[in-house]
């Protein structure tokens, strides 16, 4: 199936997030239109301060734009309300972030069945699915762990699990590996890239890191809140990272 | 949801000592609330069934004033009086049974005056229930019997079917004990009950009986029935209505309140603990609340978690609070026991548990905590979910002059109006007004108090104490509020200390005024004399007549009635009087007092009758006595330590034997003669009273020495109260100390990475402390004064003329606790700040 036949997970229009006033004023996210077709992998990268973490919350439903439109799913979630969003964004999507990411007084099983616990499934089948992805990511043996009884990269893989859990239509994962040491970090990229093929999801990752973002289907490079680059990407790993550190480097 | 109450849960034992801290703060409004009205209903009932023992059913009791006998006639004359139901006559007496049968006894009570009691036993079962252990009740034409106490046989070393022997007029006469009483514990002296003609026999008195007894019919109006008996029976006959001991009723009623009131108030210093604690813990769990938000956890997901933990430790507060509320009866029970046996012959049994007390405690402790956890947990439902995921929050600084501030500054102007204007309902309400406005004032005087102490401070703290300043300013909110219950306590106990020197000190001045005579003779049960203990004047007469007897002085007593309903009466002499005891006089020149008693029918009155009845000098009041209404004049206004607790009037004894026909002694006081043998006048006296059992023989010195050792007992409980409410202040500190150092960890790693030491850090913390406490102390003291003294105004309203003291020394405690608890809240905060580890410390997020 051609991808340009598969239906938009995501689409923005003129997506804006203004920060300060009068003067001072900001605008971290400038305008922007993003289509992310379902199964793709895409990841957003570009300087610091570029506004794609914001862009990331603003996809997420986490932040409200100051103009512009969100289409999840082919939902308008700007015209929710705090309620009627914050339903939709548990069972709708997934969130992987950079640290504080799990519960600390629960353990790897309770954490990942979260968005099932909220949503009142019943505990026998939250538990059931949960420890269906925990071993689908390799930690069937420490689900009864705590956080602090787990290194930074298995974390990650129950904030992964998590993300799954609910079967969500889309996973944002915002600098999934900024914490992570390098082995570690390949690890988290390669069973990202592998819930995508193996699983059939629509992954948005957010990261400054090429060797990471080297494993996505389509690069977007963001500046001063705008899309200035983006590029498909094929062929083995190292081909792909040496394209993307030259497109980096040339921002 | 499960999921709240799992995390909740998880949550609240992932910080132990947070957690046991704020949960000790409901333990201790709870425990007081729950102990102390455990402890009431329990004097209550032991206080109730010795008046039921006593009175049994009867609505009225009927006597002359002077006890004297009247024609059995009167019975019937009574019966037929409408809305009157069951009757009975008797013939009571106290009998003094010689020193061969006198039972062992110790110094405070004598059991060798008993009570005869001829009883017609067809009516009186009627109006009382005596429960026989053994044995039967008097039949109906028996002669010759007698039913005693089980106690009472014990100490004759009697039992069923032996004979008892009682003094009559002719000699003695002998009975046959038929009957043996469980014994209620009671004030009264033992009882012996024959039948009535047999008691006509015996005191020479036939045909005639001294008491009637009798119900009302249910429907009948009690106002009615009297002012009907009025008419038939004429004057000169006193009726009176059970109602004693409403006195006593109305006391422990006011002991309810007030316990209620300091459990309540220990509550409030606790839900001040759990809102500081919930405050700091919604900020520190930022992330986990943002990262719920994000996964969809809605916002009263988010608040009702929360709430749960609020729930959980109110519950488990309210438990714990119980059962050491119990546990605390139980220890009161035992002390107190001594203190009502001795003084009112009560037996203060275990404490009860009243379902309705159990409920209300819980309900309180539950609802104070939960709802002290509300605002911090809605604030915890609005954090975004965005906002929680940025590293470090911008903490929002409050702006100090809030609405809250300037509606504080309002009130605490009202509160100073009221309290100056001197009259005393304005100014309690004046006092409340004021502390409510210092509460919401309070985190504007942080920065400005902060600074005026920081520069003691720095005297000790030179290089920590602008650290420790500046910490506390920048959260003026989270300083007030401790500040705040350290207050509390700190006022209460300032108060209640001044008042009970207060109460001491009158007291005492009373004391040494009315007991100034060497040598007293006193009725056994001194607050429920009932009027038929007394002895005949010879026995004065043989005092004065033992060498080393200087001057002596008797009291006489009877009831009346006047204008403010049931009135003692005493009869003094008006010269020897003054000599040896006295009146403490609030109105009237005191010798033109005893001068004008000495001339006509004159009356000093005591403050409880002045309260109830202003009267001025020279106002004509009418006593009832038996030769019909009397009009006497007011000649002052006295108080004395015998007679604070009921209207009292004091006239001469020529007037009480004239108009009242009483002519026998309740009280003596004698003095020492100048120059005699202490030790031997003593023993003379003791000799000689030993005929006369039904007063006892007590050194002044002896007696006062037992009185203030009984007070003194009672203040121990005070004591513990105020210790009690102090301590959740002391809670309060320790708990914002903690949060503090949790806080400004990666501050204190920074501190300590550019080359603070450990100790320094460590006086950082307690220089805090200081600051906080010297906080609460100024505003603890100026509170505490005001409530003092308004509280001994208030007790001045009751007719007593408390003198007021200025707490110097309740000031110097109040500074070196406030100070205590600076140093021992600080010690385990400042242990913890010293020993983090810099790079972990850095590290925190």
């Amino acid at each position: 199936m051609e991808i340009e036949d598969k239906m938009d997970i995501v689409k923005t229009e003129q997506l804006t997030k203004i920060y300060g006033e009068g003067d001072n004023a900001i605008a971290a996210v400038d305008g922007i239109n993003l289509n992310i077709k379902s199964g793709e992998f895409l990841a957003v990268m570009g300087p610091s301060g570029c506004g794609k973490s914001t862009l990331l919350h603003l996809i997420g439903s986490l932040d409200r734009p100051s103009s512009g439109k969100v289409f999840l799913d082919g939902k308008d979630i700007s015209t929710l309300d705090d309620k009627q969003v914050t339903e939709f964004r548990r069972q709708n999507v997934g969130f992987i972030f950079q640290f504080f990411n799990l519960i600390p007084v629960l353990t790897a099983l309770e954490n990942a069945s979260l968005p099932l616990t909220l949503d009142g499934v019943k505990p026998a089948d939250a538990k059931t699915r949960a420890i269906e992805w925990l071993s689908r990511v390799g930690l069937k043996d420490r689900m009864d762990h705590r956080p602090d009884e787990l290194s930074g990269g298995q974390q990650q893989r129950v904030a992964i699990a998590r993300a799954l859990v609910h079967d969500p239509a889309l996973i944002l994962a915002d600098e999934p590996t900024g914490n992570l040491d390098s082995r570690s970090s390949d690890e988290l990229a390669t069973l990202l890239r592998q819930i995508v093929d193996d699983y059939d999801r629509t992954v948005l990752m957010v990261t400054h890191d090429p060797r990471i973002a080297a494993v996505a289907d389509r690069i977007v490079f963001l500046k001063d809140g705008s899309i200035v680059d983006e590029t498909y990407l094929s062929g083995s790993t190292s081909e792909r990272a040496k394209t993307l550190k030259k497109k980096a480097g040339a921002l | 949801m499960n999921v709240q109450w799992k995390l909740a849960a998880r949550y609240l034992w992932g910080r132990k000592l947070r957690t046991i801290l704020t949960t000790l703060a409901v333990v201790f409004g709870v425990t007081i609330i729950f102990g102390m009205n455990a402890i009431l209903p329990t004097f209550l009932q032991a206080f109730t069934s010795t008046m039921q023992s006593g009175a049994g059913q009867v609505d009225l009791n009927i006597q002359t004033a002077s006890n004297a006998p009247f024609p059995e006639s009167v019975v019937d004359q009574v019966k037929a009086t409408e809305g009157v139901a069951v009757v009975d006559g008797s013939l009571q007496r106290a009998v003094i049974l010689p020193d061969s049968m006198t039972p062992t006894n110790n110094k405070l009570t004598s059991a060798g005056n008993i009570i005869v009691a001829g009883v017609n036993p067809a009516t009186v079962q009627q109006l009382r229930q005596y429960l026989v252990a053994d044995g039967n009740f008097i039949q109906e034409g028996e002669t010759g019997v007698a039913v005693i106490s089980q106690t009472f046989a014990e100490s004759l070393q009697k039992k069923l079917g032996d004979s008892l022997t009682l003094p009559s007029a002719a000699g003695t006469m002998e009975f046959r004990i038929t009957g043996l009483l469980t014994t209620f514990p009671g004030p009264n002296p033992e009882v012996v009950y024959i039948p009535l003609t047999d008691a006509q026999t015996l005191f020479n008195m036939p045909g005639q009986v001294n008491l009637v007894e009798g119900t009302i019919k249910t429907d009948a109006v009690l106002e009615d029935v009297v002012a009907n008996l009025r008419t038939s029976l004429g004057d000169g006959i006193n009726i009176n209505v059970q109602e004693s001991g409403t006195e006593l009723f109305a006391a422990i009623e006011v002991g309810k309140s007030a316990f209620y009131i300091f459990g309540i108030l220990a509550l409030v210093m606790g839900a001040f603990v759990i809102y500081n604690t919930f405050r700091t813990v919604v900020v520190e769990r930022r992330h986990d609340i943002g990262m719920l938000r994000a996964l969809g956890a809605s916002r009263g997901t988010v608040r009702n978690l929360f709430l749960i933990e609020t729930l959980i430790q109110g519950i488990g507060g309210s438990v714990l609070g119980i059962l050491c509320g119990y546990l605390l009866a139980v220890a009161f029970t035992l002390m107190i026991s001594t203190f009502g046996q001795q003084l009112l012959h009560i037996d203060v049994g275990a404490p009860v548990v009243e379902l309705s007390n159990l409920l209300i405690s819980m309900f309180i402790g539950v609802g104070f905590t939960v709802a002290s956890g509300l605002l911090p947990a809605m604030a915890a439902s609005r954090v975004a979910p965005l906002e929680a995921l940025r590293p470090a929050p911008a903490l929002a600084q409050k702006r100090i002059m809030s609405r809250r501030a300037i509606g504080g500054l309002i009130l605490l102007g009202l509160g100073l109006a009221g309290l100056l204007t001197r009259q005393l309902n304005l100014a309690s309400l004046g006092l409340v007004l004021f502390i409510i406005g210092l509460i919401l004032c309070s985190p504007i005087l942080v920065q400005p108090l902060g600074h005026v102490f920081s520069g003691l401070l720095n005297q000790f703290f030179k290089r920590e104490g602008r650290l420790a300043e500046g910490n506390l300013t920048r959260n003026p909110g989270r300083a007030a509020i401790t500040a705040s219950a350290v207050m509390i306590g700190l006022m209460i106990a300032l108060a209640m200390s001044g008042m009970i020197t207060s109460v001491f000190g009158g007291f005492f001045k009373y004391m040494d005024k009315s007991l100034g005579a060497d040598y007293l003779f006193m009725p056994s049960s001194l607050l429920l004399s009932g009027g038929n203990v007394a002895v005949s004047p010879e026995l004065a007469k043989k005092v004065a007549e033992v060498p080393g007897v200087g001057t002596l002085s008797t009291l006489r007593f009877t009831t009346t009635k006047t204008v403010v309903g049931d009135t003692q009466l005493l009869g003094i002499d008006p010269i020897t009087f003054p000599e040896i005891s006295g009146l403490e006089f609030s109105r009237g020149d005191e010798a033109e007092a005893y001068r004008k008693l000495a001339e006509g029918r004159a009356i000093i009155v005591n403050g409880i009758f002045a309260s109830q009845r202003k009267v001025a000098i020279g106002d004509v009041i009418t006593l009832e006595s038996p030769r019909g209404p009397l009009d006497y004049t007011v000649a002052g206004v006295g108080l004395d330590y015998l007679n604070a607790k009921l209207a009292t009037g004091y006239i001469s004894q020529a007037n009480l034997s004239q108009d009242f026909n009483v002519n026998n002694d309740v009280l003596i006081m004698a003095n020492l003669a100048e120059g005699a043998d202490s030790i031997a006048t003593r023993d003379n006296l003791q000799q000689m009273v030993r005929d006369y059992p039904a007063l006892t023989f007590f050194e002044s010195e002896v007696f006062r020495k037992s009185q203030t050792d009984l007070l003194d007992q009672a203040m121990v409980m005070f004591y513990f109260i105020l210790a009690a409410l102090v301590i959740p202040g002391l809670i309060a500190m320790i708990n914002t100390l903690a949060i503090n150092v949790i806080e400004r960890t990666r501050e204190i790693g920074v501190l300590r990475a550019v080359g603070a030491t450990r100790q320094q850090v460590g006086r950082m913390v307690l220089a805090e402390s200081l600051l906080l406490s010297a906080f609460g102390i100024l505003l603890g003291i100026v509170t505490g004064l005001l409530m003092g003294a308004v509280l001994v105004a208030a007790m001045n309203t009751t007719g007593f003329k408390l003198p007021y003291y200025f707490p110097w020394t309740g000031i110097l405690v109040t500074i070196i606790i406030g100070l205590v608890f600076g140093i021992l809240a600080a010690i385990i905060p400042a242990r913890q700040a010293s020993r983090m580890e810099i790079i972990q410390a850095l590290h925190y997020e």
